[in-house]
């Protein structure tokens, strides 16, 4: 079984960092041993979800971006050493000698499994990864026919190159009421027929989660409470599926 | 320090692919691994951050890290860069804290990439810490620019240029101030007055200095001496290394001595960052007498020639990087009068400051 398992939607704005946060510690709260990546380069966005929690960020041996940990996960990222207001740009072999420092290294060995978050679109950094390292890949969505078209043309891309998918996590399936719990859609059914030969990991209902004003997060399946019960019990099912094989 | 503004930077502060390939054919190198980040004081630190003046990369090859700099705007030519290149490689035989530049295949310790114009060196990564603001280490970095001066006296080179004083390059740095004051226009007059005064200062200052010897003698001088180009021990605050000598030239002793004066005990920084905090109004005499007790513990002599020359050095130095703050918008129009108010204060406090610790 490979320990990498991708998060990959084509389209922006689908949930891909929330839901590869939240099934990183749902693995973890089930017992194994999890390293979380964030490869989202330009918007790295997995330290704001997660910095609720007590822990330590990456370090750097030997010219590689060994693992940090909050909440027992082993994370990395760019997110966790580069400022917010810092952009750059991560191109050609700068993009290349990146994977080699935050991925392409023995620091991820001693992980059951390593969640990692990708960007969207399909470019060189995909073709890189998707390439260079036997993995499974698990395909994000919403219902939303825009989100579903793009990652038809993603999949198609993974096929050229070989590589497999492991499933598909439909995000914000729905919202429920906070008053009186009944579900209604957020986004009109599309059509998934590129999609009916692969397994549904799970259908996730949107969850805003608790208000924090202090802009500290958790991830929410280590919440609890009415609102986010569907959202944890979707993510922990497909945790599960994942951890076992999927 | 440059008398010339800095372009735009287009490149964003990355190295193209095909230049990075050309680089990796002069050297000779069989593998080539760009490395953006590296860790520095326990920090991960994203390289491109750090490429204010000049592209710069990390490279891991088969020769192991090695360090590719880009000379900026101001000095990339191949004049400069064959004296720059002899310097430090004859500075590295004398047993001085620098990194001697690699060779190109051909034998040049530089690569002249005809292609984009750019020019490069490359040398072996050092690993060590930044500055921390501490005491000890302006006495060491005192110390390690005596011995810089002393192995610098020892190297010649038909490569190295004529004599240029710290006051041309405070005049241009000054002199760009009327034309390239991006600040509120309500406040255009006073920045052109504040460079009309500080321009006669530094002249005054020059006068003086010259009076007083200034470039009877002169050495390579690195031109850029500040707690930002020195590398310590992890350990210790002994100096490992001292870096970026993209103003190098011959000059009197006078002028690194007297800017690390300035910079170690003068400028307020933002932090440990090299940006310019609040405008100064006095120098710190732990600083001062660190920096001098550390150059004079290496070479007692040469600090004696060259101490009655270091108040006009020193003005002129911080009038210099007082158009610096402006330019950078470290310092903003509510600075000006401030900045005007050293103009005329900053010769007798440096002659203060170094009276009273010397």
């Amino acid at each position: 079984m490979n320990r990498y398992i991708f998060m990959y939607g084509t389209k922006g704005g689908v949930g891909k960092s929330t839901i590869a946060v939240n099934i990183a510690y749902a693995m973890s709260a089930a017992g194994a041993r999890v390293g979380l990546l964030d490869l989202d380069l330009s918007g790295p966005n997995v330290q704001n979800l997660i910095n609720g929690l007590a822990g330590q960020p990456p370090t750097m041996a030997g010219f590689r971006v060994q693992p940090g940990s909050f909440g027992g996960v082993g994370v990395s990222g760019l997110g966790f050493f580069v400022r917010p207001h810092e952009a750059g740009l991560l191109t050609g072999k700068y993009l290349e000698g990146a994977l080699e420092q935050l991925l392409f290294h023995d620091g991820w060995d001693g992980y059951d499994h390593v969640i990692v978050d990708l960007p969207p679109g399909f470019g060189e950094l995909h073709r890189q990864v998707f390439t260079r390292l036997p993995s499974r890949v698990v395909l994000i969505t919403t219902p939303h026919f825009l989100s579903t078209q793009d990652l038809s043309r993603g999949r198609a891309l993974l096929g050229q190159i070989g590589v497999g998918v492991s499933g598909v996590i439909e995000n914000m399936s729905e919202i429920a009421c906070e008053h009186c719990g009944h579900a209604s859609r957020l986004f009109a059914s599309a059509v998934r027929d590129d999609f009916d030969d692969l397994p549904v990991l799970a259908q996730v209902p949107f969850a805003a989660g608790p208000d924090r004003p202090d802009g500290r997060n958790v991830p929410l399946v280590l919440t609890d409470g009415p609102a986010v019960d569907g959202f944890r019990s979707s993510l922990f099912s497909a945790a599960s599926q994942l951890a076992a094989g999927a | 320090m440059s008398g010339n503004a800095k372009p735009t930077d287009l490149s964003i502060g990355v190295f193209a692919d095909d230049q990075l390939d050309r680089v990796q054919h002069a050297y000779g190198l069989r593998s080539l691994l760009v490395l953006p980040f590296f860790a520095l004081n326990g920090s991960i630190i994203d390289l491109r951050r750090r490429t204010e003046t000049a592209r710069k990369a990390l490279l891991e090859t088969e020769r192991g890290v090695l360090f590719l700099k880009e000379l900026p705007w101001y000095c990339s030519s191949e004049r400069f860069a064959h004296f720059q290149s002899e310097l430090l490689a004859g500075l590295a035989d004398e047993g001085a804290t620098v990194v001697a530049p690699l060779a190109t295949a051909s034998g040049r310790r530089f690569f002249h990439d005809r292609l984009t114009g750019s020019i490069f060196l490359l040398q072996p990564y050092l690993d060590g810490r930044s500055w921390t603001g501490g005491v000890e280490e302006a006495r060491s970095a005192g110390t390690a620019l005596a011995a810089l001066h002393d192995c610098g006296s020892r190297v010649t080179s038909e490569a190295f240029p004529g004599m240029r004083d710290v006051f041309a390059s405070a005049r241009e740095l000054v002199g760009l101030l009327p034309d390239n004051w991006s600040g509120p226009a309500s406040a255009r007059g006073d920045v052109a007055s504040l460079a009309d005064s500080a321009l006669a200062a530094i002249d005054r200052c020059r006068r003086e200095a010259y009076a007083a010897g200034y470039g009877r003698a002169v050495v390579p001088v690195h031109g850029d001496y500040n707690p930002f180009n020195i590398v310590f021990d992890p350990g210790s605050s002994s100096v490992t290394a001292i870096v970026d000598f993209d103003n190098a030239c011959l000059d009197d002793r006078a002028h690194d001595l007297g800017e690390a004066l300035v910079r170690f005990a003068w400028v307020n920084y933002r932090g440990l960052s090299s940006a310019y905090g609040a405008v100064p109004s006095a120098f710190d005499l732990d600083a001062v007498k660190a920096v001098l007790n550390g150059y004079r513990e290496y070479d007692e002599a040469a600090a004696r020639a060259a101490r009655p020359r270091l108040p006009a050095v020193m003005t002129a130095v911080a009038l210099e990087l007082a158009a610096i703050g402006l330019l950078s918008s470290y310092y903003t129009a509510d600075d000006v009068s401030a900045l005007q108010r050293n103009v005329e204060s900053l010769l007798p406090m440096a002659n203060d400051a170094v009276a009273a610790v010397w």
